[in-house]
């Protein structure tokens, strides 16, 4: 009961740092960014890399981040900058080229066999929690997450440039004529979005193996999450991780046929239910 | 300080602006009126760097713009308080009014928050209050208060007595008298000279996208009834002399 609760959270935030990515890149910049699990990837690829060279995984927790959110932010100047004004298709498209291309960089640097890192020393083992003895790497997995989460809280709610992201989401011409130039805001919301994605990616390589492709699994339920929150809406992203991450856990514990057949069932539910998202209320406001 | 000279926009193929020019230097206040649909929530936008000319220039301190941009206008000291009042819903209202300091961290001209509470006491009330809770009233204060601490050298408030009570249409033009105490210039726009006329040193109207009359406070006065029944459509036939 225990273990699963633990894995189940351990789920909800991998699934979270990714969501809330998507979910401000979609606020901010109105595109549904395909290519965030190509980011998580390319973090995860950044995070062995790292490892490999230097033994360190901490050091990766550094530099993948950083790596993926300057790569990111690249991307969003030469490839995104110019389509705002275009129709969303082309964005949608653009994001799919975006995947395309650096699966295609990831295969040709490093392969298409799987890579893993150890786990490393200070985490590895497991101790006792309650009735169940349960591994630390997922403890510090919930850990991270939620210091990113809670970093992330603050820098929206408490910080001017919370502020300004926050005010931008809904008025960017108005946030423009208050002298603050709205497209450097676009770049570092996606950057920020992207460097949580490889923080993901990072934090995932000691437990899967790091492949091409790997990022496809985890995005539809990153989509699940966005969509069961709400679009742009990062509480309710929050509360949606929690959801599928517990469901996932106890699902795969107790009845694991129906586990994929009933969140899709869910989600299509919400779809015509409730398109605004199971967490957005008029009356509530958005963060 | 800003000139907009012979401005030709339009929105895709209509054109709404044809030969357009106004003029306000500091401590001026220029009201601008003219019906519905005239073009003067145009000639704003032009002004704040949101919408660009077909032709002719918009210049500040003598130097023409090439391709003015909103935040370029916000760093001159161009404020802007657009019609829809753009009240940020999901900020509060101290939050509405932190957000201009961001790119206007110094008080150039003197705009505290502070003191945009003490213009506005029941802004202070409601620091707390989301801006999508405010009332129209209330909203059109923060618009203000948020343009001033921009630190504005020129403000551009377009039809801020719309709508509002009598009290708070007090509220506003006594926040009027404090910024052109401060020697900033202002182009207000109304749909006719009722508010602005106490306050404005020229006046302009507007119609289908043309200057139909300007001039200063005296010609304005000499003139008062035969601009007053052009504003309501009725001087077609006898146009008072545009100077
Ligand atoms: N965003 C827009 N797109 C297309 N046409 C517009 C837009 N805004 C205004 N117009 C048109 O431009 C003309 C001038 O409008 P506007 O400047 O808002 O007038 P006013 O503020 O004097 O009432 C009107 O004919 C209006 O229909
Ligand atoms: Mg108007």
């Amino acid at each position: 009961m225990t273990g699963t609760l633990i894995i189940g959270l351990s789920i909800a935030m991998m699934l979270f740092l990714l969501a809330a990515g998507l979910t401000i890149i979609f606020g901010m910049l109105g595109v549904i960014n395909f290519a965030h699990g190509v980011l998580y990837m390319v973090g995860g690829f950044i995070a062995v890399e790292v490892v490999n060279q230097t033994g360190n995984f901490w050091l990766s927790l550094l530099v993948a981040p950083l790596a993926v959110a300057a790569l990111s932010a690249l991307l969003e100047i030469l490839l995104l900058r110019p389509l705002y004004d275009r129709d969303h298709v082309e964005q949608l498209l653009m994001t799919f080229g975006i995947i395309l291309v650096l699966d295609e960089v990831v295969r040709t640097v490093w392969g298409l066999g799987y890579h893993d890192i150890p786990l490393p020393g200070s985490l590895s083992g497991a101790i006792p929690v309650f009735d169940s003895d349960v591994a630390v790497y997922r403890l510090f997995l919930i850990g991270a997450g939620l210091i990113a989460g809670l970093g992330l809280f603050a820098l929206i709610e408490w910080t001017k440039l919370g502020i300004v992201l926050r005010g931008a989401m809904t008025h960017p011409a108005m946030v423009r004529s208050l002298g603050i130039p709205v497209s450097t805001i676009r770049t570092i919301v996606f950057a920020l979005g992207g460097g949580l994605a490889a923080l993901a990616g990072t934090i995932a390589a000691p437990l899967i193996p790091i492949q091409v492709g790997m990022g496809f699994g985890i995005i539809v339920d990153c989509f699940i999450v966005v969509i069961l929150g709400g679009l742009g809406n990062i509480r309710g992203a929050i509360a949606a991780a929690l959801l599928l991450g517990l469901v996932r856990a106890f699902g795969q514990q107790y009845f694991p046929e129906w586990i994929e057949l009933s969140t899709y069932l869910v989600l299509m539910i919400v779809l015509l239910w409730r398109p605004q998202g199971l967490f957005t209320f008029s009356k509530g406001r958005k963060a | 300080m800003l000139t907009l000279r012979n401005a030709d926009a339009c929105y895709g193929a209509a054109q709404a602006l044809h030969q357009v020019s106004l003029s306000a230097g500091p401590g001026d206040v220029l009201a601008l009126a003219g019906r519905n649909g005239a073009g003067k929530s145009t000639a704003l936008k032009v002004l704040a760097g949101h919408l660009a000319l077909r032709s002719g220039t918009l210049e500040f301190d003598g130097k023409t713009l090439a391709n003015p941009t909103p935040e370029m206008m916000s760093h001159l000291g161009v404020a802007y308080v657009p019609e829809d009042r753009q009240v940020f819903p999901s900020l509060s209202v101290r939050e509405n009014l932190v957000i201009s300091t961001v790119a206007h961290p110094r008080p150039r001209g003197g705009w505290t928050i502070d003191r945009v509470f003490e213009l506005f006491p029941r802004l202070k009330e409601r620091r707390r209050a989301f801006g999508q809770e405010l009332s129209g009233g209330e909203q059109q204060m923060l618009a203000i208060g948020r343009a001033l601490l921009c630190q504005p050298r020129l403000l551009l408030l377009d039809e801020p007595t719309e709508g509002l009570a009598p009290v708070v249409v007090a509220a506003v033009v006594e926040a009027i008298r404090e910024i052109v105490a401060e020697k900033a210039g202002i182009i207000i726009v109304e749909q006719n000279f009722t508010v602005p006329e106490a306050l404005a040193t020229s006046f302009s109207v507007m119609d289908t996208g043309r200057i139909a009359w300007n001039g200063t406070k005296a010609e304005y006065m000499e003139n008062r009834r035969d601009v007053m029944s052009l504003l309501s459509g009725l001087g077609s036939d006898a146009q008072p002399q545009p100077t």
